[in-house]
């Protein structure tokens, strides 16, 4: 009897995958939704990106396209973050649903309400400014939980049966992700003095806005744009005048405009992954982990200052 | 003819630009502009030309088809020739894994025949491209269907059948083939750590012209990328084509050219190749051959600075009948959507 429910259980697991939508989504954060979401079968779920690249910089590589042509599902950050190779990847994959328009196209930034919109005419002169706003969200757990939103309903548009089954799960994942941030904002909070934080390229702002941390801007005077030496010289001097506690950069950025930035500011700069690594998809500890390098770090710096 | 030209451009341009025909219909648009100078001996000796001007704008006709058209003035004779490049309509969304076009556009054989010239990763196009594919590229009305195999790795097919009227850069209507211009490319892919990744590519076209003369043109294309975030770190790039032209009651004239360009990127933005041509007439035993360094700078995705230098010669029986040494600077600039970033 044992054998025959272990039998049953199987072959209903193996249905259940076999009826699973396959989602493609170009960052590994989107995949960690999408995983949650579905539930067991993370299988049916692939990041176009490892977790390393910075996805402004990519070609449309022959490999996403074919892995794009097998999805029912395709998932991006949108906000023109992957303007430059995704359009590419999903016309050469001959795969009408993820076509936009199309029911498998899941544009998750469409599902959050977006920071930093340019307000009046942009150009090209002004640096690589999104004008639907700043597409980096997906460390912000807040936002996120806005964003899975639009992958549950994709979900739900290529496996109308399990609907209600993702919406479900959706609630669960919305109320694990607010519980995250509380409990760190309550360890940010709970520091003697908030830090103020500078970012290399805007890819923190919806983090610190998140947390509730005070931002200086960013290193970069134009968004995409190298800062010149002039520059750098400039905020430095701004930031260490200011006050600023830490630089926050990704771990793409470069190295050496930040060593300048240290050595003439005496501001240490934290360089961490921005998305999840296809090794290690666990959001939450990704967000403990970061803020508690920021708390250690803001720590240091209070503890040096009252000496 | 330039006023001509400019007034035909700029209506364009305008028109397609205006609210009604603006961005709620996904009309994309985009333009580029190629400026090139050269000097030395034997070679080149202008400074100020303006190459290549090319407006594309690209939109969905409707929920099935994409409809794409591009056009380009070229410095000819020292004179602006206004041109007809691509005009095509194409559907993602017909058969699935496929992709198929009916219009006219540059033929989907070998890597450069494919990618717009101020897109090359060099200023002027290689001997193996010059001599069968013309200075830009081959371009024909006809259509052209593709396919992605699946399987566990990628393998593409594209295959088209064109009028086969003309061949190559040529003004006028050209005349009816024996066997209109017909080709196959075939493209697999490995992935490496990284972002990096190496294509190859084998083609087949054939054609026989309207005097008999049979054309049939065997090619490799390889291309590698190593990236380092967005640097690209290393470009390795090449095509082989071998070429045989039989002209009726004559012998078969038999050619083989290559090129191979390495690139490495320093920064960002700076990068320094060096390519290597070599065309081989195999009935007359002459070689060309040229070595071409470049420095590219590009700023950001959308404007590009080059400067490069050509150590040409040509080599009959091992005696060297020609050559040619000179430099060349090249300035392109792009405008309106974003250029895609295809491997």
């Amino acid at each position: 009897m044992k054998y025959l429910f272990l039998l049953l259980a199987t072959v209903g697991f193996q249905f259940a995958l076999a009826n699973a939508p396959s989602v493609v989504t170009t960052t590994t954060d989107l995949a960690w939704v999408a995983g949650e979401l579905l539930g067991s079968p993370k299988n049916q779920v692939r990041s176009l990106l490892s977790g390393t690249e910075n996805p402004h910089f990519m070609d449309a590589s022959p490999n996403f396209i074919r892995w794009t042509a097998d999805a029912d599902v395709v998932c991006l950050v949108g906000l023109d973050l992957e303007v430059g190779w995704l359009p590419k990847v999903l016309s050469r994959s001959g795969n009408s649903k993820v076509q936009p328009g199309g029911s498998g196209y899941c544009n998750v930034g469409k599902a959050i309400q977006p920071l930093e919109v340019p307000e009046g005419p942009i150009d090209r002169s002004m640096g690589d400014v999104h004008p639907l706003g700043n597409p980096h969200f997906w460390l912000s757990p807040s936002a996120l939980a806005e964003g899975a939103t639009a992958v549950a309903e994709a979900l739900a548009a290529a496996d109308p049966k399990s609907a209600a089954l993702y919406q479900s799960r959706l609630k669960a994942l919305q109320a694990r992700l607010k519980t995250l941030q509380d409990s760190n904002k309550k360890r940010i909070d709970a520091l003697k003095q908030k830090p103020l934080v500078i970012e290399y390229h805007k890819e923190f702002t919806y983090f610190l806005s998140a947390y509730g941390l005070k931002s200086f801007g960013s290193i970069e005077e134009k968004p995409g744009v190298p800062p010149s030496a002039g520059r750098i010289a400039e905020i430095a001097q701004r930031a260490k005048a200011a006050g600023v506690t830490l630089v926050l950069a990704a771990e793409y950025s470069p190295k050496k405009t930040l060593e300048r930035f240290e050595e003439l500011s005496g501001i240490p700069v934290l360089t961490v992954p921005t998305s999840l690594s296809k090794d290690e998809m666990d959001y939450d500890a990704y967000q403990n982990g970061l803020v508690e390098k920021i708390v250690n770090l803001a720590g240091k710096r209070v503890a040096t200052s009252d000496k | 003819m330039r006023t001509k030209l400019l007034l035909i451009i700029v209506t364009i341009g305008v028109g397609l630009s205006s609210p009604a025909l603006g961005d709620n219909a996904g009309l994309g648009i985009s333009g580029a502009v190629d400026l090139y100078g050269g000097f030395g001996k034997n070679g080149p000796s202008q400074f100020d030309v303006l190459r290549e001007a090319e407006l594309i704008v690209y939109s969905p006709a409707d929920y099935l088809f994409d409809g794409r058209l591009g056009m380009a003035a070229h410095l000819e004779g020292g004179d602006y020739f206004f041109e007809l490049h691509e005009a095509f309509l194409s559907s993602t969304k017909l058969i699935p894994r496929s992709r198929i076009k009916a219009g006219q556009f540059f033929l989907g054989v070998g890597r450069l025949n494919q990618i717009h010239r101020h897109d090359w990763a060099f200023i002027t196009a290689p001997k193996s491209h010059t001599r069968f594919f013309d200075q830009e590229g081959v371009l024909d009305v006809g259509v052209e269907f593709g396919t992605l195999f699946p399987l566990p790795f990628f393998l593409d097919l594209t295959v088209g059948v064109t009028s086969g009227r003309k061949y190559g850069h040529v003004h006028g209507a050209g005349s009816n083939p024996r066997v209109p211009t017909h080709y196959l490319r075939l493209v697999t892919y490995a992935d490496l750590a990284n972002s990096s990744g190496f294509q190859v590519g084998l083609n087949y076209l054939g054609r026989v012209a309207n005097d008999g003369t049979k054309k049939l043109m065997l090619g490799l294309d390889l291309v590698g990328k190593w990236r380092d975030n967005q640097r690209l770190a290393f470009l390795l790039q090449s095509e082989a084509w071998y070429r045989v032209e039989t002209p009726p009651g004559n012998a078969a004239e038999k050619e083989f050219s290559i090129y191979l360009y390495p690139q490495y990127g320093f920064t960002d933005t700076l990068y320094l190749g060096l390519r290597g041509d070599l065309l081989v007439n195999m009935n007359a035993s002459e070689v060309d051959h040229n070595i071409v360094p470049t420095l590219s700078w590009k700023p950001s995705e959308f404007t590009t600075f080059r400067a490069a230098f050509n150590f040409q010669g040509t080599r009959r029986a091992g005696v060297v009948t020609a050559a040619a040494n000179y430099a060349e600077l090249q300035a392109i600039f792009l405008l309106g959507a974003h250029p895609a970033h295809v491997f």
